[in-house]
């Protein structure tokens, strides 16, 4: 792990253990339902929603998290040095948005600037370990790096075999 | 015709949810936008003098939860240089951080989170989440938690 | 000290327990019913399931003669239940609550001829029975934000509220015709219906998740959000408090709070673990934390050899091994690490079981009644 990507980490996973700490909370405006507060257009109504936590290692790389009394939505902005690394992103959230149902957590349309994001209701704390939501988000950030410049790798050295393959001089 | 279906009728229940001034708890000396420039000049002055521990104590003393948004991000700045100038100036920023009192700590941390939000912050990314890590690593996370639950905001 | 006795009632969140006063019954929230088991022998066993609510059950009391259970629901209603010999089931009331929104909290007053119902609608509903009609009616308190928890004086009149405007309140509910009128006490002296007795807040304005008044109700005690605990000691109708004791922990967020005694009291949530403050109107101090705990920051516990570490991220793994072999190897399901707490999720209720010991409930399905 590289030198500034851990105090990195160890601020996400100490706000994200402070904020996951959700409780089962009925509306206070819809008669017998039960939504994410955070999702809900809250603005006339403060009381449930609680201070947005921004992590920033620089421009590129930030996390938003945004508590409320029964949800939590955790966005993340992946780093993106150049133009392949961000096609290669988006591709990525793309492929992993599409089959956000095997993700429990993941939410199928991330947050305006950020790349990806995750939505935390008190439903999925009563069912999972807290700490292991908090390990599988660490996580993916970990990997997810590691993914996009595998894949760059990837696709470098793709282009580098076609690109010999084509021009290799005819005998 | 008025487009009725568009009318927020919530707006007009009588007991209608509080708001976020209302939530706001007493604070028991909110300081006076004046004195702002003033608390500024003084922190710059210690800085330049080299008297880290003072000058990190006089910007966190009081922060102006009742402000204008205006004077209260010139009081991020000044956070924010306080901060860097302590890092840039000493090896070691734990010292720093004990020697506050523990709503100094909690305050510390509110900058922290506000500081990163800002571009200017998010550039200096790698000094601010070194004092984070530092701050929480003694405190717990106490403060993490009363910078999200707090109503008072820097 | 003995070891704490450990009941696994399934794996669904208990939102709350109580046991009955000769402590032979327990009763749990499970998703929209009530279970009763019996204590006593090794195993709980359960008695009946009381099915009345079509929506999760928030809260459960039994009265303080065993007659009578105690539930509320997020289906905006509250039932009575009584057992009918003749027929050898619970039989449940329905209660007059009229409310609209979710009902949070329940709780029967000490002498069991009334009970408090708190709501989602910004509602106190202080209900009664009435004989010539045959039900449970209820008059109403009104706040401006939800009520998270509730919590009687001893002489049956005042009654402490706490909700998320981060603030605790103590409010009159005299009936006339039911309650003898109440002593004077450090709360005031002519208690009328609705009169406003205190109104306290914390330092950050954060939710109050639980109110507690001590034994003799001459003081109060309220756990919030923001990790605090809080101590008022009034000093007396139209006076300001004699002392308001503010405890700031690093903690994560209590939900529960209860007084062991006059000088001690306990409190657990979010933190899965109970801690132990003592003091008195000068100061309290945090004593000790009922079990060792690992931080949850700092103390990760080293990682495991690659083939075992795929708890958490499966998911990436399944989507890789998809990807690059076409097919998906079954990951060996391992549970992983633990908190090193008898409760592995947030702690939502403290009660008072016998002297030297409580018992708790807690989202991860247990309740455990712990020596302190």
């Amino acid at each position: 792990m590289s030198q500034s990507l851990k105090p990195y980490l160890t601020a996400v996973r100490s706000s994200l253990t402070a904020a996951i700490c959700l409780e089962d909370f009925s509306s206070q405006l819809v008669e017998r339902h039960n939504r994410p507060e955070i999702e809900v257009d809250n603005s006339h109504n403060p009381e449930l929603i609680l201070n947005p936590m921004v992590i920033a290692r620089n421009e590129n790389e930030k996390v938003l998290i945004e508590p409320s009394i029964n949800s939590v939505r955790v966005s993340i902005k992946i780093k993106q040095a150049d133009e392949i690394e961000q096609i290669l992103v988006h591709q990525f959230a793309r492929f992993l948005t599409s089959r956000a149902e095997n993700f429990f957590i993941l939410r199928r349309v991330p947050i305006k600037g950020y790349d990806i994001s995750f939505l935390v209701t008190n439903f999925h704390t009563e069912q999972m370990l807290k700490d292991k939501l908090v390990d599988f988000i660490i996580e993916f950030m970990e990997e997810v790096d590691k993914e996009i410049s595998e894949m760059k790798l990837f696709l470098n050295a793709r282009a580098r075999v076609i690109a010999e393959a084509y021009l290799t001089p005819f005998d | 015709m008025e487009d009725w279906r568009r009318i927020d009728i919530d707006a007009f229940e009588p007991d209608k949810f509080l708001s976020k001034e209302e939530l706001v708890p007493a604070i028991a000396n909110p300081v006076d936008e004046a004195a702002i420039p003033s608390i500024i000049a003084e922190c710059k002055a210690k800085l330049s003098k080299g008297q880290f521990a003072e000058a990190l104590k006089t910007a966190l003393q009081n922060p102006p939860y009742l402000s204008s948004p205006a004077a209260k991000a010139s009081y991020d700045q000044l956070v924010f240089e306080t901060l860097i100038s302590v890092k840039n100036n000493n090896t070691d920023i734990l010292p720093f951080v004990k020697q506050l009192s523990s709503d100094e700590q909690d305050t510390l941390v509110k900058y922290l989170y506000k500081i990163m939000d800002t571009s200017y912050g998010s550039k200096q990314g790698a000094v601010l989440l070194a004092w984070y890590e530092k701050t929480v690593e003694f405190t717990g996370l106490g403060p993490v938690i009363r910078f999200m639950s707090d109503r008072r905001t820097v | 000290m003995s070891t704490p006795i450990v009941y696994q009632l399934g794996h669904k969140p208990i939102k709350d327990h109580v046991f009955s006063s000769d402590r032979s019954l327990l009763a749990i929230t499970k998703d929209n019913t009530v279970e009763i088991y019996r204590i006593g022998t090794a195993k709980p066993q359960l008695v009946t399931t009381l099915k009345g609510h079509d929506k999760t059950v928030t809260s459960v009391d039994i009265s303080p003669d065993n007659s009578k259970i105690l539930t509320c629901s997020q289906d905006r209603n509250a039932l009575v239940w009584e057992y009918s010999q003749a027929e050898g089931e619970y039989k449940p009331t329905l209660v007059l609550l009229r409310i609209n929104k979710a009902a949070t909290c329940c709780r029967w007053s000490p002498n069991g001829d009334k009970f408090a119902v708190g709501s989602n609608d910004r509602i106190v509903a202080i209900c009664y029975y009435e004989e010539e009609n045959d039900w449970w009616v209820s008059k109403h308190l009104r706040l401006r934000s939800t009520v998270t928890s509730l919590d009687w004086h001893p002489n049956n009149v005042l009654l402490a509220v706490g909700s998320t405007d981060g603030h605790a309140r103590v409010f009159s509910t005299f009936i006339k015709g039911l309650d003898a009128k109440p002593a004077p006490s450090v709360w005031g002296s002519r208690l009328p219906f609705q009169t406003l007795c205190g109104d306290f807040t914390n330092e950050t304005g954060a939710w109050v998740h639980a109110v507690s008044f001590n034994p003799n109700g001459d003081s109060l005690a309220y756990v919030s959000h923001d990790s605090s605990l809080v101590l008022v000691y009034p000093e007396g109708e139209g006076l300001p408090p004699k002392n308001i004791v503010s405890l700031k922990t690093n903690y994560l967020p209590f939900k529960s709070v209860l007084f062991l005694g006059e000088n001690s009291l306990v409190a657990s949530g979010h933190n899965c673990n109970l801690i132990v403050f003592q003091g008195d109107e000068s100061g309290w101090k945090q004593t000790k934390e009922l079990e060792q705990q690992k931080d949850l920051i700092h103390d990760l516990p080293p990682k495991t050899d690659e083939d075992e570490e795929i708890s958490s991220h499966d998911a990436l793994n399944m989507f890789r091994q998809l990807d690059l072999k076409g097919k998906v190897n079954k990951a060996s399901d391992k549970s992983g690490k633990a908190l090193s707490t008898i409760h592995q999720n947030t702690v939502t209720a403290i009660k008072y079981f016998t002297k030297g010991k409580v018992s708790t409930s807690g989202i991860d399905g247990k309740v455990v009644i712990f020596n302190v």
